[in-house]
């Protein structure tokens, strides 16, 4: 008798405990263990262990010995630093075209897809091949395209009438415009096929109620078209900036940041002083940095999201 | 309903501890096979061995014919030496030197013993031995008798210490296509030609227009190519004694003015930019008869052989490095190689030496030239051109390698753990000066800007 009454206190005990919310709870924090160990081995810890080595100076091969603090002078450092301003002059040019241009053109190029093509699916296909072509090939097929003298892209300059076509890859003024063109060509398929998806979510009567108070084409798609991809818009121009802060296989491949720098970006800097050079601590400090500006960036464009929608 | 949860909770918790058991079983289990490959491995061996044969490792970046070559010296080696295993192991597997030091520095950071290291350059060594990697052969050298400054062309020396062997010399040459010399009626250049008459040759050897061009020569895109005279006739390229970067010197200012001459004035080299944006590369720019005449180093000999890969038909003359002027002793030239270290976490350091010197002295393998003075000059050369007379021209290449006031003024005393950074200086200054039109004054303050900058950081 004794017995049965403390098992049945236990039992109790626990049934008080053991609440269906918490049990629910419970189960929901298994589920997500495995996924929370790996953010926080390998996201969260690598950020702190990257702050902490932005503040010192430690040559990867010395082992965990040779790490020295140091403080700002990574930071100091980097303000003066000509190849760093280079690296984020070309790198902002980068971005600032890419991001607007691809998505302008995946703007048009969904438009059109969207009325009335022919083989509209052929067409999608067709456009978003390069962005899940691996970067190599592009890189590959577009530095024989980007010869100076026997590629493609030049000898139809030189039929047009062009007696000096631009050297491209070997020159220090255009080969950044040679990356960013691959880039364009390269994204611009997924710019397309999100703002498709986003096209088919805009509701065929607003079309027919502006056709009905006589709107044109045009005044249709800035009336209600772009504003309705605003979202769109955003979500786009977000990661694609995010990404063009992030461009690295298409210089390693085609220029390793050359000629004379002419192409050398924030991650290709960050990787020659880290893993070529071997300062971890200047590539941490400039990985900080890089990160800085990624989050100012962000935080500007949702502000500007949040005011005009 | 609740049962379910309960069921789901402990599946959970089983597949979590089922993932964390299996991965360790799977260490064992991977132990295990590398125990047993271990086994195999010593049972394939000869059945004198005995348990105190000890194995030492020999990483290289070398692969296909070259990696076959070194399997051959390893095999004669372990002949003559039944106690010593080596084991020859390619750390890449796209024959790039440069990826090879990338994953051997993470190696050595990671503190596995590391026994014999090849290298590509005495820079590298340097830079390695100033991190403690490599241990000094100085004891072992004494006590074989041998005198590295007599009886080899360059040294790895830092800080008093000599931290390898070289074990192949390559000595940097100008390579000409026969054909062309012949069709423009000019001998084969001999030792004391200077970088003028260099310039005059690649004028005389500028044949055709458009795309069929033969240009009368062709410089590539490394460092070497930007400053030749500062190679092969200063005892460091980059830097004085007292480690200041000399790129204010005369000699560069004299050889970028030569290259932008030979490009603009005389159009007997290919644009530098189409160079770099087409990414060509040096041999298929000579063998496919693009180029008459290219300054290389005689790792180019295996080159020419391989008809698999360059195939053409006319034969190659060697001749010299131009010196810069009239005034400068005749001989002084840039000897690259191939060097073999000895790692400071090697267990076996003392068999590990053996081997090294014995793949640097030994001539039953000829790869390239060696960096062995004394080495028989007759047999080298027989080896290196074999059946391939038709190909390269003999007496020329001896007359090149093997003049006796051939010498190399290169004194690795001078260089410092970041001199390889220095050659990416000279790289971008030139490019900046071709490609950005610079004068050279501008170009010059970009290149000991940039030096400074790394000299600076490599102190604080």
């Amino acid at each position: 008798m004794a017995m049965a009454s403390t098992k049945t206190d236990v039992d109790k005990g626990r049934r008080i405990f053991w609440t269906n919310s918490r049990r629910e709870s419970l189960v929901g924090f298994l589920f997500v263990v495995p996924e929370i160990t790996g953010i926080l081995l390998f996201g969260v810890f690598s950020l702190f262990f990257s702050l902490y080595l932005s503040f010192t100076e430690w040559n990867l091969v010395g082992g965990f010995d040779a790490i020295h603090w140091v403080g700002l002078d990574n930071y100091k450092a980097i303000l003066s630093d000509a190849k760093f301003l280079k690296a984020l002059k070309n790198n902002l040019l980068y971005s600032v075209i890419l991001v607007p241009v691809s998505m302008l053109l995946g703007l048009i190029l969904a438009a059109v897809i969207n009325s009335r093509v022919y083989l509209k699916e052929l067409f999608k296909v067709v456009f978003f091949i390069p962005y899940i072509a691996t970067t190599v090939a592009v890189a590959t097929v577009f530095s024989i395209l980007f010869h100076p003298t026997q590629g493609a892209i030049n000898n139809i300059l030189m039929t047009l009438g062009m007696s000096e076509p631009p050297g491209w890859l070997g020159s220090t003024n255009y080969a950044l415009w040679a990356i960013i063109i691959i880039a364009v060509w390269q994204v611009l398929g997924y710019n397309m096929i999100i703002y498709l998806a986003g096209l088919t979510n805009i509701p065929d009567e607003l079309y027919e109620a502006a056709e009905i108070d006589g709107a044109g084409t045009l005044q249709k798609f800035f009336k209600i078209t772009v504003p309705l991809l605003g979202p769109t818009t955003f979500f786009l121009s977000i990661t694609g900036i995010v990404s063009s802060f992030k461009v690295f296989d298409l210089i390693a491949f085609l220029t390793s940041g050359g000629p004379n720098n002419a192409t050398n970006v924030l991650v290709y800097y960050l990787y020659e002083e880290g893993f070529q050079n071997f300062r971890m601590g200047y590539a941490s400090a400039l990985s900080m940095v890089l990160f800085m500006i990624i989050a100012i960036i962000s935080i500007i464009t949702s502000r500007m999201q949040k005011n005009e929608f | 309903m609740k049962r379910f949860k309960m069921l789901l909770i402990s599946f959970l918790a089983l597949a979590l501890m089922a993932g964390c058991g299996s991965s360790g079983g799977n260490t064992v289990a991977k132990d295990q096979a590398a125990g047993n490959t271990d086994g195999n491995q010593a049972a394939s061996q000869p059945k004198e061995e005995n348990k105190d044969q000890v194995t030492i490792k020999y990483y290289t970046w070398y692969n296909g014919s070259q990696f076959e070559d070194i399997q051959k010296i390893v095999t004669n080696f372990e002949k003559e030496n039944p106690d010593i295993h080596v084991e020859p192991i390619q750390l890449v597997d796209n024959a790039n030197s440069t990826d090879f030091y990338k994953k051997l520095d993470i190696m050595s950071a990671a503190d596995d013993p590391i026994d014999v290291i090849q290298f590509s350059h005495v820079d590298f060594i340097i830079e390695r031995a100033a991190r403690g990697v490599l241990a000094p052969i100085d004891d072992y050298l004494k006590n074989n008798n041998i005198d590295p400054t007599n009886d080899f062309y360059v040294n790895p020396v830092y800080q008093g210490k000599v931290y390898g062997l070289q074990d192949m010399a390559s000595p940097w040459v100008v390579i000409i296509n026969k054909q062309a010399l012949d069709e423009a009626n000019l001998p084969i250049p001999e030792w004391g030609w200077t970088w003028d008459d260099f310039r005059d040759y690649a004028k005389r050897l500028n044949k055709g227009e458009g795309a069929d061009k033969q240009f009368g020569a062709y410089f590539h895109t490394w460092g070497e190519y930007v400053g030749f005279p500062a190679y092969s006739e200063k005892p460091h390229p980059y830097l004085s004694q007292d480690q200041q970067p000399i790129f204010d010197d005369e000699s560069y200012k004299q050889f970028f003015e030569l290259r932008r001459a030979m490009e603009k004035d005389d159009k007997s080299v290919k644009p530098f930019s189409e160079i770099v944006g087409a990414k060509l590369h040096y041999a298929s720019e000579f063998f496919s008869g693009k180029a008459a005449m290219v300054p290389t180093a005689t790792f180019i000999v295996g080159m020419i052989k391989d008809q698999e890969k360059y195939p053409h038909d006319f034969q190659t003359v060697f001749a010299p490095l131009p010196r810069s002027s009239e005034s400068v002793e005749i001989g002084s030239s840039y000897i690259g190689g191939d060097y073999l270290s000895v790692g400071a976490s090697s267990k076996h350091k003392e068999e590990a030496y053996k081997f090294i010197e014995y793949v640097a002295m030994q001539t039953d393998v000829i790869r390239d030239f060696p960096g062995y003075k004394k080495a028989d000059a007759g047999k080298v050369i027989q080896s290196l051109v074999g059946s391939d007379a038709a190909l390269i021209e003999e007496e020329s290449l001896k007359a090149t390698v093997f003049d006796s006031r051939a010498k190399t003024v290169y004194d690795a005393n001078w260089t410092t753990d970041y001199a390889g950074q220095m050659k990416k200086v000279i790289e971008d200054g030139f490019s900046a000066y071709m490609l950005d039109n610079l004068t050279f004054e501008a170009a010059q303050k970009q290149m000991m800007d940039d030096a400074n900058k790394i000299i600076s950081q490599a102190r604080n």
